[in-house]
């Protein structure tokens, strides 16, 4: 039986989704980094050496609200932190596989593991060919990067208002992060993983009142897999082969 | 570009990539063993957990704008696209086609209201 090419043009047709999703929200952040007096190159500088949404956000508030670097660096990395989790899940997802015991170019990929490239290798991987390759996460790691730093910069040149003129295009651009989430999410789950689906969002829920959202996600996570663990039908049930 | 905003999105894009990076060789080390058992339940199940905390946070502003500035419309959209969205994987199972029509009723929706 002929097996789907699972190589870099499909990641990189793949990323489709994710570059509708990234490039209006990039093109808000650079408007919002010239806003807060930041100039194109610092906008474009921050978006491919940092290349993390919600905390680029965050860095041109605090930077330009005068806080400290120490302060800065500190929260930022903080609200950073659940990438840690993400190349684990991944990898323990394709660990049987070859491409999991020969990583060669994880250096280039890992860079480009953003939530929602992440999100689309964990859908790639709930498939039914269930294929996943370096090249694949490649070609769909680049994608989104070259839309996010696209948008920025193109934001940054084209200050406020950008879509205004087409509000229905501006709002579905807005909403393409809830329904690839969803579609994802429809892609991954099975009946026994409802527990964990629950539980990610009611923890999610209360650390986002109490803390913030990016801390709610951390600890939604964390909870979920916790969850996980416990004996019983949320227990994944890991098949030779499989993801 | 001052030196403080430099140093800040250096150290923060060097420790984002290591976050993100570091765990690739730890996890290719460690191999399959080290990722069985219950780290293994626990990292399998992050994964679905991660894309429902991401799907909620994502949702979270339409739904406290709902709430607090009555926003029904807006949440009326929202409840459209995602049922658009919901139909089409089932029908099609094509996530690329659920996300973009989901989001495109989405627009239509708001853009129709009066």
């Amino acid at each position: 039986m002929a097996r789907t090419r699972v190589g870099f043009l499909q990641g990189l047709l793949g990323s489709l989704p994710i570059v509708l999703a990234y490039f209006p929200v990039a093109v808000s952040f650079g408007v919002a980094a010239g806003k807060s007096g930041f100039s194109l190159a610092e906008a474009a500088f921050m978006s491919f050496i940092i290349y993390a949404g919600a905390s680029q956000f965050l860095a041109i508030a605090l930077l330009a609200g005068g806080a400290g670097p120490l302060l800065a660096i500190v929260s930022l990395l903080t609200l950073n932190a659940r990438h840690l989790l993400y190349a684990p899940a991944l990898l323990q997802r394709v660990r049987r596989t070859e491409s999991a015991r020969q990583l060669k170019v994880s250096w280039l990929w890992a860079h480009g593991l953003t939530d929602e490239v992440f999100a689309s290798a964990l859908g790639r991987l709930a498939m039914k060919d269930a294929r996943w390759t370096e090249s694949w996460q490649v070609g769909m790691g680049i994608g989104a990067y070259l839309a996010w730093g696209s948008g920025t910069v193109v934001g940054a040149l084209l200050g406020g208002g950008a879509f205004e003129r087409w509000p229905a295009v501006d709002a579905a651009l807005g909403f393409l992060m809830p329904t690839l989430f969803l579609s994802l999410l429809l892609a991954m789950v099975e009946k026994r993983h409802w527990p964990v689906v629950v539980t990610a969002v009611a923890v999610f829920a209360v650390g986002s009142a109490l803390f913030s959202a990016s801390t709610g996600i951390l600890l939604g996570m964390v909870a979920g897999g916790l969850v996980g663990m416990l004996p019983g039908p949320a227990a994944p049930q890991v098949v030779e082969g499989q993801p | 570009m001052n030196l403080e905003f430099l140093v800040v999105c250096v150290v923060v894009g060097v420790g984002t990539y290591l976050f993100r990076y570091l765990p690739t060789r730890i996890g290719a080390r460690a191999g399959a063993k080290a990722l069985s058992g219950r780290l293994g339940a626990f990292l399998a199940a992050v994964g679905v957990a991660s894309v429902a905390a991401l799907l909620a946070a994502s949702l979270e502003p339409l739904v406290l704008a709902a709430v607090s500035a009555r926003q029904f419309g807006a949440a009326a959209a929202a409840v459209l696209g995602l049922a658009t969205t919901f139909l089409l994987f089932r029908w099609r199972k094509d996530v690329a086609l659920a996300t973009m029509g989901g989001a495109a009723v989405y627009g239509l929706a708001l853009w129709l209201m009066p």
